[in-house]
């Protein structure tokens, strides 16, 4: 017993607990131990794994491209726009049944159920986590699809609660002007890259960015936190174009082409001082809304991008040259002799001769024979210097893509008649931009301003900035200007282009008609014209010049005079009040169209014709001269009390007093 | 001084703490526990919030986008509304601008205003300005017409603006 009490006292509580305790511990040790073992067996070797499935869960990385920028008009209505619109997209991993959901889909969407059933099978067989099912809905579709698929029992924190769907954020082009203007702004592609006109050439500005959004979503993919990374904001682009302008010149270029049976028509509004374009049209024109239904040929800027022969428009730079050099004054008297010239074994022929005139008479009849004659006068290289000067043979430098130079040879490539089939506005190609500004040059006192198309360009957070603003460059004199003026108001008052009489305001201008180039017969084609007519307004300080050009107007008489002066007349006569140009002439009563004068022309003799051929084949831009306009019945009660532009009643022997014999003005009107 | 001698002492200095030590002891303990507990609860809380902010924070967001979206969708919309070929179809569909307004027309027009009353207003409207008065005259004309009044044809249906590949499909 006393043995027993000694062992028992011997089993000391301490130590029993320090045992127990220690136990605990060791147990806690190992339970630590194994914890720590799969903590580091998960955390080292299946990191990877893991990290992608916590990502995968918790994070989502959204990519959207900012919105292309905007192109707006010089009063700030937009003209192309973007807007943000949905996508609608599959996720089949989240799919359970993809059969199903796809018949599902296919019944709601109105799509083949088995082409999307197989597109999702294979998305989900290679893991793929976007399959695109409807691109670019609008907000109405969104709210429609919405309504149709909604499943049961989903918790789904974006639309549609539909397993596996989602919507991703796209953006549209939209161009609320439809066809106006439609050659000049352009139009973008499906991935947001300018295709044409200020949309391609402003790419870099207008082209916006993609950016990246990391969102932290809950279990029920609530964002509950959201990191972008900001990129540059695309820029914007105000141009010089009105709306407003524009549209009054289209609905003008459209009813002058449609009046005149016309292939096409182009027509160019340029402030004179500033050197801006106004408005800029073709016609037809596409609607870049609906690209897919365009033509080819109406997406191209003609105004730019097509040469033509100017014909007798080019009158302008022929006299030009020899007033600057001070040869004639323009009521200084030229004689036409009997209407025909040779050059070079070339006979150029007017279609009626106009005797011996002054050269504001010769050119507002214009004369083929007069103006070779001060041509030759001028000489080969200060021809060609005036007209490098004037800017032919150059683009013109407006922010336009595709800008054709127009066809210039150089002297040493002409003929011996080059010069002066030149001198009357052939073997030479233009664009309807470069005889507008050309006419500018004159328009502003000799000063040639580069023509421009973007006002301004806006960057988010930076100050506008301006777009190309040239200085003007001096091509002649203020006196051979003012002189020029002169000469081209006699066009309209008792000339070719007396269609062009405005009501309230004074213009002068110039008609041109020229055959068209026929590329396959190589040769001219003397059924087809270019007619076309280039005026400013008012005269004496001009503000706006109008370039028209009407392609194969087929309709009654076709010469520049009937077919463009009338849509020149057309859109000064709106665009001038509307731009508070105050009017300097009075109203016309009576339309001056019944004695019209065709505008006169080489005839088509033989020998002609076989010289235009040889220069056809060097030249796409080249076209025969053309042939005497049909004859119209004489009105001589008209002739003899008429009146002008101003509205001034002048008398019956105006072509006398301006220089022309009254025997000559029997012959003219009866020619 | 015996190692046990020395260990006994120290637990008998234990246990000679006073009762008034002891629950100062324990107060503090349990201020401790409160303060860390508190601390936990409160950082819970700010967690919580924090989520729930950053959940309202992207509603409002998107909120945000898609008002933006939505202005300028009407912008839009604003812009195709007055663009002067819908103002031209709204006049036709009202029969106010039935005759083209356009220059050269309106002068012909002119020509004998007196033969047709309808031909010399428009021509006198024409003479004062430009023709968008007219124009913006019939759209106001239009406006205040209740719209039930004209179905509009196939050619006068507005012209959807958004790429519509997709529209045409979802139909």
């Amino acid at each position: 017993m006393a043995r027993k009490s000694t062992r028992k006292k011997k089993a000391n509580p301490r130590q029993v607990a320090f045992t127990r305790f220690m136990f605990i511990v060791a147990v806690f040790a190992v339970w630590m131990l194994g914890i720590s073992a799969r903590l580091v067996h998960l955390q080292v070797t299946q990191h990877d794994w893991l990290r992608e499935k916590a990502v995968d869960q918790r994070q989502d990385v959204k990519k959207s491209k900012l919105l292309r920028g905007t192109i707006y008009d010089r009063d700030n209505r937009p003209l192309a726009m973007s807007i943000r619109v949905k996508s609608l997209y599959a996720d089949p991993t989240e799919i359970a049944d993809i059969d199903a959901t796809a018949k599902i889909l296919a019944k709601s969407l109105k799509l083949d159920a088995a082409q999307l059933s197989k597109q999702l099978n294979e998305g989900k067989a290679g893991k793929k986590r976007f399959v695109p099912i409807l691109k670019k809905l609008d907000e109405e579709t969104v709210q429609k699809i919405n309504k149709t698929l909604v499943a049961d029992n989903i918790q789904k924190a974006d639309m549609p609660r539909f397993a596996g769907l989602h919507y991703s954020e796209d953006q549209t082009r939209s161009y609320p002007y439809g066809s106006m203007a439609a050659q000049v702004i352009g139009f973008s592609n499906q991935d947001d890259a300018g295709m044409a006109g200020i949309e391609q050439s402003q790419d870099d500005i207008l082209h916006g960015a993609v950016i990246k959004k990391l969102q932290e979503r809950d279990r029920l993919g609530r964002i509950y936190d959201e990191t972008v990374f900001e990129r540059e904001r695309p820029g914007d682009i105000s141009l010089t174009i009105a709306a407003s302008y524009q549209f009054k010149a289209d609905q003008a270029l459209e009813n002058g082409v449609k009046a005149a049976n016309a292939k096409s028509g182009m027509a160019v509004v340029l402030s004179v001082k500033t050197g801006e374009i106004l408005a800029m049209s073709n016609y037809p024109s596409f609607d870049p809304n609906s690209i897919k239904d365009a033509v080819p040929a109406s997406i191209t800027n003609h105004s730019i991008q097509s040469v033509y022969s100017p014909g007798s428009v080019m009158k302008l730079v022929t006299y030009g040259s020899g007033l600057e050099k001070n040869l004639f004054k323009p009521d200084d008297q030229i004689d036409a002799g009997n209407g025909t010239i040779e050059v070079a074994n070339h006979k150029f022929t007017d279609s009626h001769h106009v005797g011996t005139v002054s050269y504001s008479q010769a050119l507002a009849h214009s004369s083929n024979v007069c103006a070779i004659k001060t041509g030759l006068r001028v000489g080969k290289d200060d021809f060609f210097s005036m007209l490098q000067n004037m800017g032919f043979g150059a683009r013109t430098g407006v922010e336009l893509p595709a800008e054709t130079a127009g066809i210039l040879r150089s002297p040493d490539k002409w003929n011996g008649d080059s010069l002066a089939s030149m001198s009357i506005g052939y073997e030479i190609g233009v664009t309807a931009l470069q005889m507008a500004s050309a006419f500018a040059t004159i328009a502003n006192d000799g000063v040639r301003i580069q023509p421009r198309l973007i006002k301004e360009i806006r960057k988010p957070e930076q100050a506008p900035v301006a777009g190309n603003k040239s200085e003007g460059v001096r091509v002649v004199s203020v006196e051979t200007a003012r002189n020029l003026r002169t000469m081209l108001r006699q066009v309209v008052l008792t000339g070719t282009g007396r269609r062009a009489q405005l009501n309230g305001y004074t213009s002068a201008g110039k008609t041109g008609t020229a055959w068209k180039f026929d590329p396959v017969a190589k040769r001219v084609d003397p059924s087809k014209y270019i007619s076309s007519f280039i005026g400013m307004a008012p005269a004496d300080n001009p503000e706006i010049v109008i370039a028209v050009v009407i392609d194969e107007p087929k309709n009654g008489a076709r010469d520049g005079g009937q077919v463009a002066a009338p849509v020149f007349k057309n859109i000064a006569e709106q665009l001038l009040p509307e731009m508070n140009v105050k009017p300097d002439g009075s109203e016309i009563r009576e339309e001056p169209v019944a004695q019209d004068i065709p505008e006169l022309a080489p005839s088509k003799n033989g020998e002609k014709g076989t010289s235009t051929e040889k220069q056809g084949e060097k030249s796409a831009a080249l076209t025969a001269p053309k042939a005497a306009e049909p004859k119209k019945p004489v009105d001589s009660k008209k002739g003899s009390d008429k009146k002008q532009g101003n509205g001034k009643k002048i008398s019956g022997d105006t072509t006398a007093s301006a220089g022309l014999p009254r025997r000559d003005q029997a012959e003219l009107v009866e020619s | 001084m015996t190692k046990r001698e020395q260990k006994r002492r120290s637990i008998t200095r234990n246990r000679n703490i006073s009762p008034a030590g002891r629950l100062q002891l324990y107060v503090m303990m349990g201020i401790f526990v409160a303060i860390l507990v508190t601390g936990f609860f409160f950082a819970a809380r700010q967690h919580f919030a924090s989520i729930d902010y950053g959940i309202r924070n992207s509603k409002l967001r998107k909120q945000l986008d898609d008002l933006e979206t939505e202005k300028r969708r009407l912008l839009l919309a604003r812009e195709v509304s007055v663009a002067p070929s819908q103002i031209k179809q709204a006049a036709k569909k009202f029969g106010i601008a039935g005759q083209d307004v356009e220059g050269l027309q309106t002068a012909s027009l002119a020509k004998n205003p007196a033969g047709n009353p309808a031909a010399a207003k428009i021509a006198d409207t024409a003479k004062s300005g430009p023709a968008y008065p007219i124009v913006n005259a019939s759209f106001t004309a239009a406006a205040s017409r209740p719209a039930k009044q004209e179905k509009p044809g196939k050619d006068d249906a507005p012209r959807p603006r958004v790429v519509t590949t997709a529209m045409v499909a979802a139909r």
